[in-house]
């Protein structure tokens, strides 16, 4: 696995870029303390049947070639977002593995990186960089992320000041100027009023025709068709069909 | 272990980035800027150095009174500062924590450098003073980068030991809080080590600020100077709190990434 600012290995050629393995996480519904004492004490893997565990996200196995665009489907707390982070790496899986090859452009919680003190410009320096865009990279880039997010006047304002039309605008503008190779979408596409919302797809057709990998939680079957060509279904933490993205979305309306 | 240490350096640059970040958020809407970060521990001594020469007749401690007060009090302000930031080092930014993959010591690691970071800002107000008193400083100014690392591990440790806690059992920070309070009069900030009778040193220099403290005074405070003692038991104490600290990090960090 790599870490942002890791040397990046270019991909060889028919290798995957994900490679997602009996994957699985464990949640549990105690009180907090009652977790700390248990995993401090505990050595390794705890077997015993517990009412109060849950798996948001259970054996679930696949392999995603470079450059494919897949979308996750499932009803709310199927464990999409869960298993949007295990890839991101923000979370660490209790079975199985994840191994990703090359960086990930998590779009999850985007404006995350960004803090209301400071301004537009100071905020997409930050946060470009610790995505681990280098500095003469983001000098190249600075003036298309800025028009590209429209905020314009703004830029040397705080954050504060924004509207959060503008916040996940700038957010998701320095995130599509990354440069890694695996984008992970969740709902972000959502937000924006409508003509930032075509931007926002014409640049995610860009990307892909640049050959970049993509995952994308989505509720919108328009999008989902659009950008994917396989989809995944989850359900209830398990995966139960992996195709074609017709063939899910039809699955998934007609259970829903 | 070595793989988390690979993992780390990776995460070096953005250290650097986030403390930056943190320096520039602290003073980004004040008027008096960096200067607050030895202005608070300027009115600090100033409020201990009336009390104790004015209202009490004070037989502790060396001449010059504020800069003995100062040495000591702008290093304990940095571990007081750093330990109330610990339990909340992985909550405060929990959507960037939950956004960026790094390797997850790094926001342990923040607390201590931009606190520390704080603490080198101060410094010069302590040359100030011993300019103002036309103090020189002895050989032992050589070991003030020792007593800085000594700290620095020490701190880092705490850190690491802390952070998982924090988010998972919530009274850290009161616990925290009570024993940085205590901890205080437990060390020698207002007054030194060699004003402690000498059957307790013993003990009480198993308190790792104790042997830091003394060894940044031995700059400017040399006659005062216990020996290498308290030093050592510091160094060693807080090596073994970097080895536990890591090791409940290591433990405790898969758990606190899902309960934030």
């Amino acid at each position: 696995m790599s870490a942002p600012g890791a040397v990046r290995r270019p991909i060889p050629p028919g290798a995957p870029a994900i490679v997602v393995d009996g994957l699985g996480i464990r949640f549990n519904r105690h009180r907090r303390r009652k977790i700390f004492l248990r995993e401090l004490l505990s050595r390794g893997e705890d077997t015993t049947p517990d009412r109060g565990r849950f798996w948001p996200l259970r054996d679930v196995s696949f392999t995603v070639a470079p450059g494919e665009a897949v979308g996750v489907v499932g009803v709310n707390g199927s464990g999409k977002s869960t298993l949007l982070k295990l890839i991101a790496g923000v979370l660490l899986p209790d079975e199985g593995s994840v191994a990703v090859n090359g960086g990930v452009a998590p779009l999850i919680e985007i404006t995350g990186g960004f803090v209301n003190e400071l301004t537009g410009r100071e905020n997409i320096r930050i946060v470009a960089a610790l995505h681990g865009l280098s500095r003469s990279q983001l000098a190249e880039r600075f003036d298309q992320i800025v028009d590209f997010s429209g905020v314009g006047d703004f830029l040397d304002t705080p954050f504060r000041h924004y509207s959060s039309g503008m916040r996940v605008r700038l957010a998701f503008s320095v995130m599509a100027h990354l440069d890694e190779p695996i984008l992970l979408v969740d709902e972000v596409l959502a937000v924006g009023d409508k003509a930032f919302r075509a931007r926002c797809h014409d640049k995610i057709d860009e990307l892909l025709a640049s050959g970049r990998t993509m995952f994308l939680v989505s509720h919108s079957d328009a999008d989902l068709k659009r950008f994917c060509t396989r989809a995944l279904l989850l359900e209830r933490g398990g995966l139960v069909l992996d195709g074609p993205v017709l063939d899910v979305i039809e699955r998934y309306t007609r259970g829903a | 272990m070595r793989q988390r240490l690979a993992d780390l350096r990776t995460g070096l640059p953005v250290l650097r980035l986030l403390v930056r970040r943190d320096v520039k958020v602290r003073y980004a809407d004040s008027v008096l800027g960096w200067l607050w970060s030895f202005l608070d521990p300027l009115l600090m001594s100033l409020v201990f150095y009336l009390v104790f020469t004015v209202i009490f007749r004070r037989d502790v401690g060396e001449d010059p009174y504020i800069l003995f007060l100062l040495t000591g009090l702008l290093a304990w302000n940095w571990t007081a500062s750093s330990l109330a930031d610990a339990p909340r080092a992985l909550t405060k930014d929990k959507q960037l924590v939950g956004a960026v993959r790094l390797p997850r010591e790094v926001w342990a690691l923040r607390t201590v450098c931009s606190r520390g970071t704080e603490y080198l800002f101060a410094l010069p107000v302590v040359v100030l003073f011993a300019v103002v008193f036309t103090h020189p400083p002895s050989l032992y100014v050589l070991a003030l980068p020792l007593a800085f690392g000594i700290q620095a591990v020490l701190l880092v440790g705490l850190s690491l030991l802390l952070s998982p806690v924090g988010v998972l059992v919530t009274d850290s920070t009161n616990i925290v809080a009570l024993v940085v309070r205590l901890g205080f009069y437990g060390s020698p900030v207002f007054y030194g080590l060699a004003d402690v009778p000498e059957a307790v040193r013993p003990f009480y220099a198993l308190n790792p600020m104790v042997g830091i403290i003394d060894l940044y005074r031995a700059a400017w405070f040399p006659e005062a100077f216990i020996g290498w003692g308290p030093v050592l038991t510091s160094a060693v104490i807080a090596l073994a709190v970097l080895v536990v600290g890591s090791a409940v990090f290591a433990r405790l960090e898969r758990p606190a990434l899902k309960e934030l």
